[in-house]
């Protein structure tokens, strides 16, 4: 993918502002490659359009016919499999509740958990230290995604081992590739110790790190030798010997 | 692009965003309209079926090219619904689910050895001519030749990008309502119809 094709696709899906819009074609003016490439964005559009406009015939006259005769038939037997009575467990109900029977069953249940509790207490594991969902600041790399990490109370009140640090999610649409791994301050820049994979041969690789607070340079490699840059990382920082690293802050 | 953090709340409703009075007044009316479907009442749901036949009828024609097998899979997206109308959660828009049915349909179809004929099939001038459609004006049979040559492209891509071209590109809808109907995140949305594009234009370059 080269480096317009994302502002390219914001200029087409109409994600960019009336300033953002001018720059991109004063730069086109400029860049026979950019200009070159959002013609051929116009041209593919036109063709969409023509495309639009051949096939707008509607439907027959008679589908809705076609289609009601269709479901009730299908609902019949539906029906006939004796299968309704799954429907009604799935469809949601309007619950009425009298407030008082309520309050009086909620008392008795309340009483049974916490005579249940005081009698369990002592087989009880110790929980780990509570930890504080994280968030990543809001310059995270485009190519890269993060979630706060899971609450550790939760985790101790399971017995689990707590997991420590941020999950960032990094991509990379690269289409065909023997391998694709990342390779940074996370993990000694070894590129060999974190590959990325493409599950479902759409040539975009993904994978997933945990990773705890801190500011980390790093890169992918493709094919085991050539290294790239993050092409949606909006920080950058170079390493004094000629590369320009991508930067993830995780706060 | 705009990076994702954390679970992003998708749904209007979920988020507490502003909605049109007059699009909330329809929801309430359809959900009204599903509740009597439930209870077996057909004219509701024929009240249903003629709000989104044209709709789910352009997604199919999109994504299969012919007119017969579009109709066909609107005529099963329709009936399956009925047969699951109650799985559907009122929180979440009608048309949303109901594409997801008619998608998931197109994507079997599509792999089915029992198609008729592959999208985009090349007709010569005569075929073209021949067809039900009244004789055309020069212009309109290249406007149909182009047609032909962009839905034998879109027939050549892998269904991932196909999928995203007609969602995004002919249906115009946004990214969040894609991902709420495919499941895709948003990111790999985007990254997809950059690269599905790039694929489309390159299958109308080989066609000329």
């Amino acid at each position: 993918m080269s480096r317009y094709d994302e502002r390219i696709r914001r200029w087409v899906d109409g994600e960019m502002s009336a300033t953002e819009r001018q720059a991109l074609e004063a730069e086109a003016a400029r860049s026979p490659e950019l200009a070159r490439r959002m013609q051929a964005e116009r041209r593919l559009f036109e063709e969409l359009e023509n495309l639009e406009r051949v096939e707008t015939r509607p439907a027959s006259d008679d589908l809705v016919e076609r289609a009601m005769r269709r479901s009730i038939q299908a609902r019949r037997e539906h029906e006939q499999r004796g299968t309704r009575w799954l429907d009604w467990l799935w469809r949601p109900h309007t619950l009425r509740v009298r407030w008082g029977t309520l309050l009086v069953v909620s008392a008795g249940a309340a009483a049974v958990a916490l005579g249940w509790i005081a009698r369990s207490a002592e087989t009880w594991p110790s929980g780990a230290p509570a930890q504080q969902a994280r968030t990543v600041a809001q310059d995270t790399p485009a190519g890269t995604e993060a979630s706060s990490a899971r609450r550790s109370d939760e985790a101790a009140s399971e017995g689990a081992e707590v997991e420590e640090g941020v999950a960032v999610r990094f991509t990379l649409p690269v289409g065909e590739a023997s391998s694709v791994a990342v390779a940074g301050d996370f993990n000694a820049w070894d590129k060999s110790a974190t590959l990325l994979e493409d599950s479902d041969g759409d040539g975009v690789y993904v994978t997933t790190l945990r990773l705890p607070p801190g500011t980390y340079a790093y890169q992918f490699v493709v094919d085991g030798e050539r290294w790239l840059p993050d092409p949606y990382a909006s920080n950058f920082r170079h390493d004094g010997f000629g590369n320009r690293n991508s930067v993830l802050r995780i706060d | 692009m705009t990076p994702e953090v954390g679970i992003i709340s998708n749904d209007g409703y979920a988020a507490g965003g502003a909605l049109d009075p007059t699009a909330v007044q329809e929801r309430a009316d359809e959900r009204k309209q599903i509740e009597l479907a439930l209870d077996g009442d057909a004219m509701a749901y024929r009240r249903i079926v003629e709000r989104h036949s044209n709709g789910l009828f352009a997604l199919t024609l999109r994504m299969t090219g012919d007119r017969a097998e579009a109709e066909d899979l609107v005529q099963e997206a329709f009936a399956r619904a009925f047969c699951k109308l109650g799985e559907f959660d009122s929180k979440y828009r009608f048309s949303t689910w109901l594409y997801r049915i008619a998608l998931n349909l197109c994507r079997d179809h599509l792999k089915s050895p029992r198609r008729r004929e592959a999208p985009g099939r090349a007709e010569d001038v005569d075929t073209l001519r021949s067809r039900s459609v009244p004789p055309r004006a020069e212009a309109d049979l290249e406007a149909q030749q182009r047609a032909q040559r962009l839905r034998r492209g879109l027939g050549r891509l892998r269904p991932a990008y196909r999928e995203i071209i007609v969602l995004k590109d002919l249906q115009e809808l946004s990214y969040e309502e894609i991902h709420r109907i495919t499941g895709a995140s948003i990111t790999a949305l985007k990254v997809r119809v950059i690269r599905a594009r790039a694929k489309l234009r390159k299958e109308l370059e080989a066609e000329l």
